[in-house]
């Protein structure tokens, strides 16, 4: 038989799940329902509904999981993404640099058709959050390896 | 910071693991309290200290 730990951690694990996916849906389901099948109008609105989707299962994740780390693992955790992403901030400023030399003539070159003001933006933030979740996880790794 | 853990836990016969059981830590946790490599917070020393029935300064030394 399941503890009560056990069973709050399902019951937490299944309100993310199941609100993520109420989220999605019923916001996808009443935004078609007003915008009937107009696709342009609706998009950011489904945007809109997706993020809040993710957001609501990384919310509901994050309190799941961080109340039941031990105060080591916590300190691991925030030591590795404050200099974890400290660090890729610094380490990516020159690739930005090196992006807008000649006007950012290389980028350009690299996107082709594709590159819109909204898909730099994209790139730029993604390729941020990428670099701060990588470089995170090696100080994480640093972290554990010198407290072992 | 020095610590007498190993020796109290040995003095039990419990194991790392049982130890972080009582504690509700990691084992790893409790492997780098004893070596020295974490120094564990307030709350957690008190807990140390009740589980064992001696004071903070008994088991911890700060040097």
């Amino acid at each position: 038989m399941p503890s009560r730990r056990q069973v709050a951690f399902i019951g937490s694990v299944a309100v993310a799940v199941v609100g993520a996916v109420v989220i999605w849906f019923g916001a996808a389901a009443i935004i078609l329902a007003v915008l009937g099948h107009d696709v342009q109008a609706a998009a950011p609105w489904l945007a809109l509904a997706k993020f809040a989707s993710l957001a609501w299962a990384a919310a509901v994740g994050w309190m799941i999981t961080w109340p039941r780390l031990d105060e080591m693992e916590r300190e691991a955790r925030k030591f590795s993404w404050f200099i974890g992403s400290t660090a890729a901030i610094l380490m990516t400023a020159p690739i930005m640099l090196l992006w807008l030399v000649n006007g950012g003539a290389f980028l350009a070159q690299l996107m082709g058709h594709r590159g819109t003001p909204g898909v730099y933006f994209a790139l730029g933030w993604v390729g941020l959050v990428f670099a701060q979740l990588l470089s995170s996880m090696v100080a994480r790794a640093g972290w554990w390896a010198a407290k072992r | 910071m020095k610590n007498r853990l190993r020796a109290l836990r040995a003095e039990r016969g419990w194991s790392q693991a049982e130890l972080a059981e009582r504690l509700d830590v990691a084992r790893q946790s409790v492997n780098a309290i004893e070596t020295g490599k974490y120094d564990p917070s307030l709350p957690l020393a008190f807990k140390i200290a009740r589980l064992f029935g001696r004071s903070i300064e008994a088991i911890f030394e700060d040097r």
